[in-house]
């Protein structure tokens, strides 16, 4: 009922609203599940171009005949990450004599968990219309559409640092719990800017909802431009809250061996990884949201209801997510670890301050020139 | 269309049992953070707790109040609550207490918060007295309740006009409790430093 209450504001959900709601959310969590092991692949490439390597490029189709000219095609090695995945279920499941178990086992899903979570306010799309003028109703790309949507996703979100903490503590290694103190220490000073330039967009748009702000975005102009000293603070809190390589002190090699997934093994660690790139995929899928127009585009019709019209939101959201995700890696593969002081003082006495002033200044524009657009 | 006509209830059924679920898992999680013999567990408890009862906000329609509860006491006063005891722990050890410490004290702050809350949200409605205001005119909580608006805009205007004042005790007691914590924990700093002075 709470799913589908703004869906189906005026009459009580049918059962055909809950199917299409369950189908949504396979549809959402079969999306992300595909695009991880790309990402993953992109990353290595990427990686591989940025040092002069040549990356994964064996593992790809068998030498079958059934095949035919595609025989032993390479693929470029798209199919590393499966035999990597392959290759992680076959290990074994190992936990430490002095491991707290029950929360060494639950850490991982605490952390993959609650970015899934946040993946059901994010809107791909417009929708579609089905059934007739009276008693048909719009399918939204969106698998929740209420009222404070972009506080439940950064709400989730905060909750996955329970995860990487416990995970270090349950499993009873001195550089496992320096990681999980690092990672909630740096989760939690980067939140407060990431959540006043979260702000500062609230206030320009007026709204909380995710897909008023797309549609805020699509009659005004891009979030980029709107706010732009906001989307520099929520872009740099979103490599800080991901744990992406400039920030990665929670599991800094050199220093910590693998930080808090370091007794970790098999699907167990899997989940971490796994946890770490869909967190990443979120997070681009909430810049693009707040930022870069979301699903639309200059010259395409925002809320086109047919069918195939509504298609191009979707497309438009991916390639867009896409972008994003390429520089994520990019980043990762330019940019050296800063130091640990280094990262509280610009997390507390740089980004802190400045999101507050761009709140301020925000609150203060949006009063004097647009006073009757702030409700 | 045979599924849309379908009525409701295997679905009324599902949302019973899902709060159901939650109800009890709420329920047992805060009965183990009062139990549980090792600090961090019963923080893990807590945030189960704290969880559930955010899903159980959800249940009522309260939307803000929910994502409100995850964000602050979820994604806040938890993870302090791990990261204090993990940081004044030495070494990876895990800390124990007598669960049996202070039972009457215990018992005591239980009756003593337990019964305004009561007396407030079960008492008053029992006696179905109209003492809550709203626009148009003196309710009972329960129907105050059923007509509340749930967007944030009518909820910011009510708690900058109507509810002011509890709002800013609510904020001037967090101030003295930061100050306090600030004061607190400057103290020994300075007594460090007279004892590095002096040696």
């Amino acid at each position: 009922m709470f799913l589908a209450a703004d869906v189906a504001a005026a009459h009580s959900p049918s059962a055909l609203e809950y199917l299409l709601n369950a189908l949504k959310v396979l549809a959402a969590f079969g999306a992300i599940m595909s695009v991880i092991p790309f990402m993953i692949w992109l990353e290595r490439k990427v990686a591989a171009w940025i040092q002069h390597r040549d990356g994964p490029n064996k593992v790809g189709l068998p030498r079958w005949k059934i095949l035919g000219p595609l025989s032993g095609f390479h693929m470029w090695g798209l199919l590393q990450p499966l035999a990597d995945m392959i290759k992680l279920i076959l290990k074994e499941d190992f936990i430490p004599r002095r491991a707290d178990k029950f929360l060494f086992v639950i850490a991982p899903a605490l952390v993959f968990v609650p970015i899934a979570l946040a993946f059901s306010v994010i809107p791909f799309g417009w929708g579609f219309h089905v059934g007739g003028a009276e008693d048909g109703f719009l399918v939204r790309y969106q698998i929740a559409d209420f009222g404070t949507g972009i506080l439940f996703a950064f709400a989730v979100m905060s909750m996955s640092v329970h995860g990487l903490t416990l995970a270090g503590w349950s499993s009873y290694n001195k550089y496992g719990q320096m990681g999980s103190v690092r990672a909630s220490a740096q989760m939690i000073s980067y939140e407060a800017a990431m959540f006043m330039a979260v702000l500062a967009m609230v206030m320009t748009t007026g709204s909380l909802q995710l897909d008023d702000i797309v549609l805020w975005q699509s009659t005004h102009v891009w979030g980029i431009l709107a706010q732009p000293i906001a989307f520099v603070i929520f872009l740099i809190c979103a490599f800080a809250e991901t744990n992406r390589l400039p920030f990665d002190f929670p599991e800094a090699e050199p220093e910590l061996v693998a930080g808090y997934h370091i007794e970790y093994g098999s699907m167990k660690f899997a989940m971490f990884f796994l946890g770490e790139y869909y967190g990443m995929v979120v997070q681009s899928c909430l810049i693009v949201t707040l930022f870069l127009g979301g699903w639309t585009l200059p010259g395409i019709p925002a809320t086109a209801d047919s069918f195939l019209a509504s298609l191009a939101g979707p497309l438009v959201f991916s390639v867009k997510v896409m972008c994003v995700l390429f520089l994520y890696v990019q980043v990762r593969w330019s940019l050296p670890r800063f130091r640990f002081d280094q990262l509280m003082s610009l997390g507390w006495k740089r980004l802190i301050p400045i999101a507050l002033a761009n709140l301020v200044v925000t609150a203060i524009l949006g009063v004097t020139f647009a006073a009757s657009n702030m409700r | 269309m045979l599924l849309a006509e379908a009525n409701t209830p295997v679905t009324d059924w599902i949302y019973t049992l899902v709060f159901m679920a939650v109800f009890v898992t709420t329920l047992m999680a805060g009965l183990w953070v009062v139990i549980a013999r090792d600090v961090i567990r019963a923080g893990v408890s807590l945030f189960i707790c704290l969880s559930g009862v955010a899903g159980i906000y959800f249940f009522l329609n309260a939307q803000f109040l929910a994502v409100v509860q995850i964000m602050v006491y979820v994604g806040g006063t938890t993870v302090l609550i791990l990261f204090g005891v993990m940081l004044t722990n030495r070494a990876p050890v895990l800390t124990s207490r007598r669960a049996t410490d202070r039972t009457l004290a215990g018992w005591l702050a239980t009756v003593i918060v337990a019964a305004p809350l009561f007396v407030i949200l079960v008492g008053r409605d029992l006696m179905e007295k109209k003492d809550v205001k709203t626009a148009n005119g003196w309710f009972t909580m329960k129907e105050a309740a059923a007509q509340a608006p749930i967007n944030t805009v009518a909820l910011g205007d009510a708690l900058l006009t109507s509810y002011i004042l509890p709002f800013e005790i609510a904020s001037l007691v967090l101030l003295v409790a930061l100050v306090g914590s600030a004061y607190l924990a400057r103290r020994r700093e300075d007594e460090s430093g007279i004892e590095g002075r002096l040696s």
